[in-house]
């Protein structure tokens, strides 16, 4: 391992991020709460946080909108980005997703379904603008074959030692169509496999099987990156 | 490492938002500029700090007791009904014992129009606990509500202003 002294320009990590430790995959550093730059909450914590936000503001505390805004936004602008929108694009998505929000809230009866609701929304309008500017279907060929690790992008260079950057290579080298299901189905509440199939345009009974051939891929790739 | 266990799906699934939330994370002021707009979104639509509060204009509970006496189950004697209005919005309400814990509420809003109707309680709690929807009849029954003090909102399905009942007692 080198020492961090040597480090050329960093691209990655992000300057700020903590260093990572390397406990084993296993112990659930996955989840670590860093809010505020975005957080990697396990989703349950996530979801039940803005069902409560939504049941304050309904019962009349007007903040708590604030607070589900802050608790949804990092997680809707994830998926926002899985349609390979650009950042301004991203952020047109999200917020009109707020003010469908506020303008139809009254159709969420079950108030535990607000962040299945948002991201749902979130990824209709997602595609939608997508296709508007032919970026619908990701370019992958049936095979799902992986990149080779040259193809990384510039952002993907990899820091010796940084287990993050590690991940993100392992990512990073799933193709294109592997990388947009996932990253829907990481960030999304009970993500419809109707809605999946039609973007990805995909048989719907093959959106299982795919997820799971695709997982298959990025163990394997982060076996090859060392980091399980 | 020298572990033998493979990462489960949910591990890998987190990996991702790991890598994701760190590789493309959420640019800086976003979720101010998003708290901005819906808060402005809201206060268009009436739903800003102060949502129309209902006045309670009628409540009986004697009267029809008395009329229920010997045909109905001793739950339904407690049974009262309330009026409350706000900007030409009239509701009625029928409150009724439905079991030793529970009650029913039986309700009409006048003039109907599609909206949603929550219970929400109001004691510390503060949670709604149920929805329905109602039509252009504007009838609506919510049942099996918990014993408590409970407030009820109305929003109208085409995102105009809210309006909330006072607190009263199931």
């Amino acid at each position: 391992m080198t020492t961090t002294m040597a480090r050329p320009r960093v691209i990655w990590p992000p300057t700020g991020s903590a260093p990572i430790r390397r406990p084993p995959v296993e112990e659930g550093t996955v989840t670590r709460v860093r809010r505020g730059a975005g957080h990697t909450d396990a989703p349950a914590t996530v979801w039940s946080r803005a069902t409560a936000d939504f049941d304050r503001w309904l019962s009349g505390d007007s903040a708590a909108l604030d607070e589900l805004v802050a608790t949804m936004t990092p997680v809707l602008w994830q998926v926002a980005r899985s349609y390979r929108l650009s950042a301004e694009q991203a952020e047109d998505v999200v917020q009109n997703t707020w003010l469908t929000f506020v303008r139809k809230h009254s159709s969420i009866l079950d108030t535990a379904a607000v962040g299945a609701w948002l991201t749902l929304t979130t990824r209709r309008e997602a595609w939608r603008v997508a296709k508007r500017s032919g970026r619908d279907v990701p370019v992958e060929d049936e095979a799902l074959e992986s990149r080779v690790p040259t193809q990384r992008s510039a952002e993907s260079l990899v820091v010796e030692g940084d287990r993050n950057s590690l991940i993100w290579a392992a990512v990073e080298s799933l193709p294109e169509r592997c990388r947009r299901l996932l990253r829907v189905v990481a960030f999304s509440d009970r993500p419809d496999y109707a809605g999946l199939a039609e973007e990805l345009q995909m048989p719907i009974g093959s959106i299982g099987p795919t997820r799971g051939r695709c997982l298959g891929k990025l163990r394997d790739a982060l076996k090859d990156e060392g980091v399980s | 490492m020298g572990r033998s266990e493979e990462p489960t799906r949910e591990e890998l699934l987190g990996l991702v938002r790991q890598a994701y939330v760190a590789g493309d994370p959420v640019p800086g002021g976003l979720i101010s500029r998003m708290q901005a707009a819906a808060a402005g979104a809201a206060e268009e639509s009436g739903l800003g700090l102060d949502l129309e509060l209902m006045l309670l204009v009628e409540s009986s509970a004697g009267a029809e007791a008395a009329g229920v006496r010997s045909a109905a189950p001793a739950s339904a004697r407690s049974a009262y009904t309330l009026r409350f209005a706000q900007s030409g919005v009239d509701v009625l309400v029928r409150v009724a014992s439905d079991t030793d814990t529970t009650a029913r509420l039986d309700g009409w809003v006048v003039p109907g129009s599609p909206m949603t109707v929550r219970a929400i309680r109001a004691d510390e709690v503060r949670t709604p606990i149920v929805a329905v929807t109602l039509g252009a009849s504007g009838r609506f029954e919510l049942t099996s509500l918990p014993a408590g003090l409970i407030r009820l909102r109305f929003e109208p399905a085409d995102g105009s202003a809210a309006f909330l009942t006072p607190t009263f007692e199931i």
